[in-house]
């Protein structure tokens, strides 16, 4: 009895403490604030005695700048029998430069602090420098050597080799990869775009060092780059720093020819594909075809129907999948927009026993896309992608990442400062119209990597179109 | 006292050093700007804290609860990260679905995650709709409700998140396997997604009790980071947080305690990955303890970078690794420093084991020198001033001093400590921890 009052009393006065206090009313969701205005950071374009653009946004909230050079040829302009040279040009490119080898380049900027990156995509490629404000004039003649006179050493060439070549082959024990790999070859074909980014063991096997210096000539030009300035500097005196540093770049050679990619045929019927792998426990879903450039005149009613199929949280696709059955730790959708019209896919992992069942909620989602969309759902998308805009701008990072896709795809300057008002404008209309366009379930090529002794016969059931059976080699082949 | 005369002695090389010190403090590594945060505790416990930052309309708000999978009991590993999916699915007056949607629509993002020491709730939203989410906070923390369909069916999701994280992907039971080995009793021997048997076992009289138990004020720290005015954002958190009621028995705290490994562990498992991989772990001490901060460094030296001592050795010169890493994982009570080798084909097992092992005991050996040192330093004020650059993370390293040092000005005198860790430290501590008999080797190998 005396335990029982000892714990009861402080209850006690807990509740007399709750109902003396303004009693808690949450039956209401609170007013939001006044509206903010998202101050949009601008662009300052200059130029090196070269020709070589620079783009400069000021933002001093912390001491540290960001300095990318942007180079507009990526994956798009590997010539057809060397897929993954303009990948492995990027990655070689700080692996030995003037008459620093790789680990004095790398040595150099660990020391300073900084970071130092390559990359190559398939529409870009870009070497990137983060450093505090106070070591950029440091670290600027290691990024410079980097960016115009990269040496390729053979040496260095065969270690990255080695390390493509195997990951490449521990990819094929990874069933999520395998879906990655498999889906854009079975869509794309021999379009450049159904092999993947990095290129195949084949590919990688051969370059030399010629390979990666004739791609490097041919397409990492002043006149095909920018660079671009993001952080606490005055436009004024970091010209004076990258002047030296680039101003004196000059291509060497003859320009390689950058055609356009074509666009990838669409398929005419849908296609199933299963890729065995025996005993896993989840079942690796992609479903989707070829989607659209990032030119597309749809792009604003494109962002708002995939926010409300598979982009966000609370799409159709993951709350159905997710949400009301269970099935899967999430699934979404995408539209990869690229200079050439890149993949549409929807996918999720999903339990083994389920897949079946999983596939036919997919397409009972995609299917129903295609209906007329209830007003509140779309405002729901809208202001989900129009209010969400500002965190796009956040950081250093954020903001030269949205400069680079300025330039990178030739968007007016002006781009960002209409985006919000375009994305409200976006009508059901609009959605149903772009839906019926490019959600195509009856066209749709389906890649299932799972246990085929597990999921084949339950797939079969649903007759979604012919069914062909692969093993992961064969799928990456 | 009468070690006076020696200290004399030893005078010069220290006047030396000092000049040494001085040359390199003219170059000494970028001070990241300081989190200028304010703190108060409501009536009911709840820490309150909030950091100003005008540069973008949003707002970042971080709910921390003082409880993880450490907090579990045995036969329920797995349950605190399982509850922390039970949060999305309605209180009083938020329905299942509302409130992500609530959220979306007004622009935002929210999510959760769940460590062995505490589970997190997070939103970015547009800073004028920071009501909303103390709102949405308040409710669930006051009255959550739980139904036994929501619950099964969020278990299934949980389920599937552990196949997608760990099982169905290559090296994904490293650390559950790591851990397993490492800990006898301390709780920190499973990780946070715990097993299938113990997620099937869990019951919805769990849920209603670890809520009783950890989700109360007196268990919690908001953080608000973003455009509004400290004043203001307080009052808010006051008037939705404040009425939510203390629980009237104290959160619980103890846990088992790891005793001194006595002598070298060796464990060899199979499991079906594409290439063999070598641990060495060693005990270390719990986070804010001294010796945590030269162990930082000592991961620093051995790890970032291309020029980092394991990288240059087992990936770069010797070709044996095809990745190789160390690291101090500084947590709430005293977890694990450990280094991994994902091992070439065709290179054998007992020379990356020395490899690795050699780095180690080299660190125990040899002081480092002055340029890994300074590297190292300005490693570290890159990763501090890199790691705060959003709302999101400034949020993180204030709810961490918060809730693990009891103080949030440790998220910025902890920069100092580690600045101030000298080569002597970093040598003592590989000294005192890299040892053998602090030692767990670990191989897995293909399946025989």
């Amino acid at each position: 009895m005396r335990f029982e009052r000892l714990l009861f009393a402080p209850l006690l006065f807990l509740a007399a403490g709750a109902s003396l206090a303004q009693a808690p009313d949450r039956t209401r969701v609170p007013a939001p604030g006044p509206a903010p205005e998202l101050r949009l950071p601008e662009i300052q374009k200059r130029a090196l005695s070269n020709g070589l653009q620079v783009w400069i946004v000021e933002q001093h909230e912390v001491p540290v700048v960001q300095v990318s050079l942007v180079v507009r040829a990526g994956g798009n302009a590997d010539p057809a029998s060397k897929p993954g040279l303009a990948s492995m040009t990027a990655a070689m490119l700080d692996e030995g430069a003037g008459q620093r080898s790789a680990l004095e380049i790398a040595d150099a900027i660990d020391f300073l602090g900084a970071s130092l990156s390559t990359s190559g995509g398939f529409d870009a490629s870009a070497v990137r420098l983060w450093v505090p404000v106070s070591r950029l004039a440091d670290a600027l003649p290691v990024m410079s050597d980097v960016v115009i006179q990269p040496t390729f050493p053979p040496d260095e060439l065969e270690r990255l080799r080695k390390e493509r070549l195997t990951a490449m082959l521990q990819a094929r024990d990874d069933p999520a990869q395998v879906a990655s790999l498999s889906f854009p070859k079975l869509v794309f074909g021999p379009h450049r775009y159904g092999t993947p980014l990095q290129g195949t063991p084949a590919s990688v096997g051969a370059f030399t060092p010629d390979d990666l210096r004739g791609f490097y000539e041919g397409h990492y030009r002043p006149e095909r780059s920018t660079l671009v300035v993001v952080g606490a500097v005055k436009p004024d005196e970091v010209l004076r720093l990258l002047e030296p540093a680039f101003g004196r770049w000059t291509a060497k050679g003859p320009p390689a020819a950058s055609p356009a990619l074509p666009e990838a045929p669409r398929a005419k019927a849908r296609q199933v594909f299963i890729v065995d792998k025996p005993g896993a426990p989840q079942s690796q879903i992609v479903i989707g075809g070829v989607g659209v450039p990032r030119s597309t005149p749809d792009y604003f009613p494109l962002q708002v129907l995939n926010t409300l199929l598979g982009g966000s949280f609370t799409s159709r696709l993951n709350q159905n999948l997710r949400e009301e059955h269970g099935y899967t730790y999430g699934a979404r959708s995408a539209f990869d927009m690229r200079l050439a019209a890149g993949p549409f896919l929807a996918r999720a992992g999903v339990q083994t026993e389920v897949t079946a069942a999983a596939l036919t909620e997919f397409f009972k989602e995609l299917n129903g896309v295609l209906e007329p969309i209830p007003p509140d759902e779309l405002s729901r998308a809208t202001n989900y992608v129009a209010l969400g805009f500002p965190s796009e701008f956040e950081t250093t990072g954020d903001i030269a990442a949205r400069l680079e896709e300025l330039i990178v795809y030739g968007l007016p300057e002006e781009y960002y400062s209409s985006y919000v008002e375009r994305i409200q404008a976006v009508t059901a209309e609009d959605v149903r119209r772009v839906a019926q366009r490019y959600i195509t379930p009856n066209r749709f090529t389906v890649v299932v990597v799972g246990d085929r002794k597990a999921i084949e016969a339950p797939v079969r059931a649903l007759k979604l179109g012919p069914v062909t059976v692969m093993s992961a080699e064969e799928a990456l082949k | 006292m009468r070690l006076r005369p020696t200290e004399a002695t030893s005078r010069l090389p220290a006047v030396l050093a000092l000049a040494a010190l001085a040359v390199v403090a003219a170059d000494a590594a970028p001070r990241p700007p300081r989190l200028d945060a304010r703190q108060v505790t409501l009536e009911n416990g709840l820490r309150v804290v909030v950091l100003e930052d005008h540069s973008t309309p949003i707002v970042h708000s971080q709910l921390w609860y003082h409880v993880g999978s450490k907090d579990e009991r045995p036969g329920r590993t797995g349950f605190a990260h399982l509850f922390e999916h039970m949060m999305f699915k309605g209180s009083k007056n938020v329905r299942p679905d509302m409130h992500a949607s609530l959220l979306a629509s007004v622009g935002g993002e929210s999510n959760a995650y769940t460590t062995e020491d505490v589970t997190v709730f997070w939103s970015t939203l547009p800073a004028r709709y920071l009501p909303l989410v103390l709102w949405l906070e308040a409710d669930r923390m006051a009255s959550l409700k739980v139904d036994e369909e929501t619950f099964r069916r969020e278990r299934e999701v949980v389920k599937e998140e552990r196949r997608m994280r760990v099982e169905n992907q290559p090296y994904g039971r490293l650390s559950e396997l790591i851990y397993e080995h490492a800990f006898a009793v301390h709780p920190y021997r499973h990780t946070t997604v715990g097993s299938m048997k113990d997620l099937e076992a869990a019951s919805i009289e769990d849920v209603r009790e670890f809520y009783r138990t950890y989700y109360v004020p007196n268990n919690a720290t908001l953080v608000l980071v973003g455009d509004f005015e400290a004043d203001e954002a307080i009052a808010l958190a006051r008037r939705h947080l404040g009425p939510v009621p203390r629980s009237p028995r104290p959160v619980p705290r103890e846990r088992p305690v790891e005793p001194p490994q006595a002598r070298l562990r060796r464990v060899t498992l199979h499991e079906n990955w594409p290439l063999p991989v070598i641990v060495v772990a060693h005990h270390i001490p719990a986070d804010g303890q001294a010796d945590s901060y030269p162990l930082v460094v000592a991961a620093k030296i051995l790890s970032d970078g291309q020029s980092s001592r394991i990288f240059r050795s087992l990936v770069y010169e010797k070709q044996l690794a095809l990745s190789a890493f160390g690291t101090a994982n500084i947590a709430e009570d005293p977890n694990l420093f450990f280094a991994v080798a994902v091992v070439q084909p065709g290179h054998d097992l007992d020379e990356a084991e020395r490899a690795l092992v050699a780095e180690l005991d080299r660190l125990a050996a040899e002081a480092v020198s002055d340029g890994e040192l300074a590297r190292a330093r300005n490693q570290l004020a890159r990763d501090y001033i890199v790691g705060r650059a959003s709302n999101q993370q400034k949020a993180t390293h204030l709810a961490h001093a918060a809730v693990i040092h009891g103080d949030i000005a440790s998220a910025d005198r902890e920069f100092d400590l580690l600045m101030e860790a000298t080569a002597a430290d970093v040598q003592r501590v590989a000294r005192t921890y890299f040892t053998p008999a602090n030692r767990l080797i670990l191989r897995v190998l293909p399946p025989s």
